[in-house]
């Protein structure tokens, strides 16, 4: 009963005709939606272009920081891919179309080609703006602004296979090794081997100083655009309909919690997949000989959003009754709770430990540069990998059999799992410290980033009086309330260090001190809000 | 040949049997039922079938192939209702069939919606129905689309009497037209009005 993929393309565009004639979505409202995307990319995204422009355009003279900058863009986009890749459909689309009796291929004809299109002329004009000359009457500008829009469309397409390359299989995230090794030698003496302009896409922006390899650039970016193209076909011809399945509901889960700015329940719902690693851990070793009921430890480890699991669960329930009496005992038990979890989920420690390394580096070698900020935003971010024990707590407050108890000693013994991985991220990042004083205000700054994770984990849905409308003549500015409210502690804490730069280097430590003390009563606050909040 | 082999097939997670070691086959034109309590694995054992999930141990073949829905003409051959399916909240129902009669080129869209009884739902949108409601669309959607094997897991539920027993009829039918169905089921009338096997499954853990 199988079809030809013409017999195929025929039957599905039939299909989807009759499916956009009787929608009750008028085409008029797809309009408004484009119209607005290209509206806000236009008013919000050229003038950031042409604002980075000048900076950026140091860039044009060396390419070694277009190297670091396309191999970030990739590893972004491969990690994205994990997640929500280009062969990505809606759940109807893979229950209705992909299951049905013609080839996958001939439903996604155009996606593959469109999509390198859009990566390679999205590239191609960021590069033209980005990296053109500064100056206009530079009689080199003509080829720059080619270079640099075949630099773009390089890092573009570049961006795209690492992102096919992150939904075929993570396993391929051991290319990085590689890559960081080829690029570290085709910029060894701080320029750009002539050979590598052409074999790494990023490094193709070097044409900006070199005409001569305009042609052979522009081949390779041929060559580059076509496999990728093949590539998003091969991908989806070759990818189980259960994994499509599976992704498409991530994805519309995620779409249906961003489109109410609940960012977290997004965010949750990307990532949402249960952990492959140490799925068998030897439990009575991590947490001691107390009996476990059977039926907890005959189940498989299922929860996908609790980062542990029900056995290690079930061990600790049968201790935590004494354990709550008892503070160390209750921050063994909790702390060996959030190990298991953080063992199965071992990347998300080591991303905590080296984003904390990172920024707390920056934060000790270079306080006074605009870097700290993103510093700043490092340490956070890094703190809050690491605190999946606490949110699973926070989240199931006042549910029944909860396994933790609703103390604000509980809640407290969930950072100590984050204290530690912060605190063998201090000992890499401070080894580039610049003075006693930046070192103390770095660890104070992840001490406070560890605090702040309480009150970020507790109130994790935004009050109701944020989330009315908030009309001004340029619309309703609600939005930007509600993002602001979720990121409220990397806002505290950026506008902290802030501030600490404006003061001499000995009262920096004791303004960031202030914060977390001001942390600590935001963290014992929120434990007591969420409370009544439950109990009432 | 049979439509579906499935030899010492067993499904184990973390060392706990979801499935234990199971054989059985369904001759084409016939109809076998799974039974067995909760937990037994009915559910797991038609996701392998369907391509779904790769067995712990043993093979399975459908129509003397692998189980592979990547493969188009496995697709064809093969019609499932595993859980709720996914839908345009923007289309009715019969939106819904019409567009399935156009990927599988089929003329009459709404007679297996008529034979249900259910041909009243036909202008909703499925998403403003009814649980109960809810499962006759799907039914409708999985009956609508040709094939020569249909998975069924529990289709009766959320159904009442008068469904359900349509829905006897329905299956009886086909299964005589010469489709061959595997169906997991605890209604007791249901398996007795269509079923030529029974396959019983003991708890897997």
């Amino acid at each position: 009963m199988s079809m030809s993929t013409r017999e195929g393309r025929a039957r599905i565009a039939s299909a989807l005709r009759l499916r956009q004639s009787r929608s009750r979505i008028p085409r008029s409202e797809r309009a408004l939606t484009v119209y607005t995307v290209v509206l806000v990319a236009l008013i919000y995204g050229t003038p950031a272009l042409i604002a980075s422009r000048d900076g950026w355009g140091a860039g044009a003279e060396s390419p070694v920081s277009l190297v670091i900058a396309g191999l970030a863009l990739s590893a972004a986009f491969f990690v994205a891919g994990g997640s929500r890749g280009p062969s990505a459909f809606s759940v109807a689309d893979v229950d209705l179309v992909l299951a049905g009796p013609a080839p996958r291929t001939a439903f996604a004809r155009w996606r593959p080609a469109l999509l390198t299109l859009v990566f390679a002329s999205v590239g191609a004009l960021v590069g033209a703006i980005v990296l053109a000359p500064v100056q206009p009457p530079d009689p080199g500008a003509g080829v720059a602004i080619v270079g640099g829009a075949l630099g773009g469309a390089g890092l573009g397409v570049g961006a795209l296979l690492a992102w096919i390359l992150g939904e075929a299989d993570r396993r391929f995230g051991l290319l990085v090794v590689p890559a960081v090794a080829i690029a570290a030698w085709a910029i060894a003496d701080g320029t750009v081997a002539p050979w590598a302009m052409v074999a790494l896409p990023p490094l193709w922006c070097a044409a900006l100083v070199d005409a001569g390899l305009l042609a052979p650039a522009a081949l390779a970016l041929i060559v580059l655009a076509a496999t990728a193209f093949a590539a998003q076909r091969i991908l989806l011809a070759r990818t189980r309909g259960e994994l499509l399945r599976r992704r498409a509901d991530r994805w519309d889960r995620a779409r249906s919690a961003a489109t109410t700015l609940d960012l977290r329940t997004a965010a949750g719902a990307l990532g949402d997949r249960a952990p492959r690693f140490f799925r068998r851990l030897p439990l009575s070793r991590v947490l001691g000989s107390a009996p476990i009921a059977r039926a907890a430890t005959d189940a498989p480890a299922r929860a996908d959003d609790d980062p542990i699991g029900h056995r290690a669960g079930a061990r600790i329930r049968a201790g935590l009754p004494q354990a709550a009496n008892g503070g160390s005992a209750l921050l063994r038990a909790v702390f060996a709770r959030d190990l298991v979890g953080g063992i199965r989920r071992w990347p998300d420690l080591a991303a905590a430990a080296l984003l904390i390394a990172l920024g707390s580096g920056i934060l000790a070698a270079a306080p006074h540069t605009n870097w700290s900020l993103a510093a700043v935003a490092l340490v956070t971010v890094g703190a809050s990998r690491a605190a999946g024990g606490l949110r699973t707590h926070a989240e199931n407050l006042g549910r029944p059999n909860h396994l933790d108890p609703p103390l604000e000693r509980a809640a407290w013994a969930h950072v100590a799992l984050p204290a530690a991985v912060a605190a063998i991220g201090l000992l890499t990042g401070l080894t580039a410290s610049a003075g006693m004083w930046n070192a103390l205000a770095a660890i104070l700054v992840v001490a406070a980033a560890l605090v702040l994770l309480i009150p970020a984990a507790y109130r994790f849905r935004p009050p109701d009086a944020l989330m009315g409308p908030i009309n001004t003549p340029a619309g309703d500015m609600s939005a930007v309330v509600v993002v602001a409210w979720w990121i409220r502690t990397h806002l505290f804490l950026l506008a902290t260090w802030w501030l600490a730069q404006l003061l001499a280097p000995p009262a920096r430590p004791l303004l960031v001190l202030a914060a977390l003390l001001v942390g600590i009563l935001w963290a014992h606050r929120s434990f007591l809000h969420e409370r009544r909040s439950v109990a009432g | 040949m049979a439509a579906v082999e499935v030899n010492t097939v067993s499904w184990v997670v973390d060392g706990a049997a979801i499935l234990a070691e199971t054989s059985f086959s369904v001759a084409e034109g016939s109809a076998t039922a799974l039974v067995g309590p909760n937990g037994s694995g009915k559910t797991t054992l038609l996701r392998m079938v369907c391509g779904r999930l790769s067995p712990s141990s043993g093979s399975v073949t459908v129509f003397g192939r692998e189980p592979d829905d990547r493969d188009a003409s496995f697709r064809a051959d093969l019609s499932e209702l595993l859980g709720a399916p996914g839908y345009y909240d923007d289309l009715t129902l019969g939106d819904h069939l019409d567009f399935l009669g156009r990927l599988w080129n089929v003329s009459d869209t709404h007679a297996e919606l008529e034979r249900l009884g259910a041909l009243h739902l036909a202008t909703r949108y499925i998403d403003e129905m009814s649980s109960g409601q809810r499962q006759l669309a799907f039914l409708a959607l999985a009956l609508t689309r040709p094939s020569r094997l249909l998975v069924l897991d529990e289709p009766e539920q959320r159904l009442d009497a008068s469904y359900r027993e349509a829905l006897g009829e329905i299956l009886a039918a086909r299964r005589d037209e010469g489709s061959s169905i595997l169906i997991a089921t605890h209604d007791d009338a249901l398996r007795e009005r269509i079923a030529d096997r029974v396959v019983t499954l003991e708890e897997g853990a």
